[in-house]
């Protein structure tokens, strides 16, 4: 009798991502599409040599160990403008205000779309797309582009850096109070694609503004993309932002973003973050209190199914005395999706009296989903109170038993558990349309 | 003077439909088990709200209502969503009892 043997091997993946086709010449040719200035190109110039002698991340670097690549097909896209396709409505609405304060709508490879009103341009306030930052408000941006994140921190920053050309500028004045606002989209279908973009606002002393940032696109079954972005927030002493962001990729955009607040001394932030799409996320984002006295908030929300794997890196760093940062992840998971949370309070040496508290709560809704939770502190001053906490949970039976003896059916009974859980994160979010929007991408997200 | 409740609390919101929101007081109806004639039947039945908030109204009824597993529920207090399908608002006021009616007369 002969035995049959039965080998199965699993494919061979190499250790790293495929290398992007990519070349020098690419970035000179969108610096010149753009009509960038010479210093411009030359910075463009610097973060392409930063990309070329960064490695790609491997499983082997910590921030990447528990966010594979590997099968990423950067060797596959291609520098091209977006699918013409029409902007959903929703994603137009206003979200944090009445009336829209100005509305910018970004589509790589198409000339943007502006609204701006004429008082907001009266009082000096710049709202531009690239092109138009680099050709009339060039001064402005050479004083603050990279200065709050540098393309050096990575190769997805690098890449962005040198070759994002779409994105916007905005800039308020010193004293300005804005009412309204500045909601900026960017609407980027299209499989096989590679698309950079950045977001830089600046608020001066003593001014206040509120900016929604919303980055989307239809899922594209055909094949997939690859999004690197670098957002710089930078605050002037007691100037006050309210920066919402919404991550809503289509389930084929492998997404890398670079995201910082800067701020000095007395400067509020109150960041509010949303993440439900992409095939996979890895999302820098920190909070740098440079200045006594400065506060930065941050609420955090994402909605993982199928095979979706988010990762979220988060960094208070406390660089001054009396400086406070509150940040609050939530999660939920179903299917096969994984998260990632690792946050990291940093206070510096000298930076006494700082009050930094982080927590990510997750819950899982099916037995495949995973999240990883990974809190840290490293304190360097002796006179601060820091904390932190992570959970990871399940749903409960005796809620959902209770609301059930109310006559609600088991759907609904664990739908309205899942909104309690997301309730602390919705309670932190001072704008209704922004609550509804997250409400309605939780809605999504469980009957799918 | 009544106001039309009708347009008391509607909400609207980007690309939703309307829903009305329901305040302690209103009289409602809620779609559940309870008996008419004897007999076990889901169908719309009245009650009063007597709890509610942004997501959720508590409707008190006068008579048995039951889980659809059959477990009567002892209070008579059944919860629904604000905006459900399961609850409108009262089509008919309530009957008065015999007895207010007399004190009216008196």
């Amino acid at each position: 009798m002969t035995t049959r043997r039965v080998i199965r091997k699993k494919p061979q993946i190499a250790d790293r991502a495929a290398a992007f086709p990519f070349n020098e010449g690419d970035v000179r040719e969108v610096s010149l599409a753009l009509q960038e200035p010479a210093w411009l190109l030359e910075r463009r110039m610097q973060a392409w040599d930063l990309f070329e002698k960064t490695p790609m991340p491997t499983l082997q670097d910590e921030p990447w160990r528990r966010t594979d690549i590997r099968r990423m097909p950067s060797d596959q896209v291609a520098l091209k403008p977006a699918r013409p396709d029409p902007l959903p409505r929703e994603l137009v609405a206003p979200l944090a205000s009445e009336e829209h304060g100005a509305l910018v709508v970004l589509s790589p490879g198409h000339p943007a779309q502006f609204q701006v009103p004429e008082a907001m341009a009266a009082q000096g306030v710049v709202v531009a797309d690239w092109g138009r930052a680099a050709s009339q408000h060039g001064e402005l941006l050479r004083k603050y582009l990279h200065s709050v994140v540098s393309p050096a921190e990575g190769k997805f920053a690098a890449l962005a850096g040198a070759l994002a050309d779409h994105g916007a500028f905005i800039y308020v004045p010193a004293g300005v109070e804005l009412t309204e606002a500045v909601h900026i989209v960017l609407w980027a279908p299209g499989g096989g694609a590679a698309f950079f973009s950045r977001l830089l606002v600046v608020v001066e002393e003593g001014a206040s503004a509120t900016v929604v940032y919303e980055a989307a696109s239809p899922t594209d079954e055909a094949a997939e993309t690859v999004h690197a972005g670098i957002v710089e927030l930078f605050m002037a002493p007691a100037a006050q932002l309210r920066f919402v962001e919404l991550q809503n990729w289509g389930r084929h955009v492998w997404n890398f973003t670079h995201e910082r607040g800067r701020l000095e001394r007395d400067a509020k932030l109150d960041w509010i973050f949303g993440a439900v799409g992409s095939r996979l996320t890895k999302n820098f984002t920190e909070i740098t209190l440079a200045g006594q006295g400065a506060e930065g908030r941050m609420s955090g929300f994402y909605f993982a199914d199928g095979v979706q794997h988010l990762d979220h890196d988060t960094q208070q760093n406390h660089l001054a005395p009396d400086t406070t940062s509150d940040l609050m992840f939530k999660g939920a998971l179903k299917d096969r999706s994984r998260s990632v949370w690792q946050g990291m309070i940093y206070v510096a040496p000298g930076a006494q009296k700082t009050d930094g508290y982080q927590a990510n709560r997750n819950l899982i809704l099916s037995k495949g989903a995973r999240a990883d939770s990974i809190p840290g502190l490293e304190i360097l001053a002796d006179d601060v109170r820091c904390t932190h906490g992570a959970t990871v949970s399940q749903l409960e039976e005796e809620p959902i038993f209770y609301l059930m003896t109310r006559g609600l059916s088991r759907e609904l009974a664990e739908r309205l558990v899942i909104d309690g859980f997301f309730a602390p994160v919705m309670d932190r979010i001072p704008f209704s349309g922004v609550r509804e929007r997250f409400a309605a991408m939780i809605d999504r997200k469980l009957v799918s | 003077m009544e106001r039309s409740k009708e347009r008391r609390n509607p909400v609207a919101t980007p690309g939703k439909k309307e829903i009305h929101r329901f305040e302690v007081g209103d009289l409602v109806e809620v779609y559940c088990d309870h008996n008419r004639d004897g007999e076990r039947v889901r169908d719309w039945l009245q009650g009063v709200v007597v709890q509610a908030d942004y997501k959720m109204v508590a409707v008190q009824f006068l008579e048995d209502v039951y889980l659809t597993d059959g477990w009567m529920v002892p209070d008579r207090v059944l919860w629904c969503q604000q905006g459900s399908d399961v609850i409108r608002p009262a089509t008919k006021r309530r009957r008065r009892t015999s007895s207010r009616k007399k004190k009216k007369k008196s």
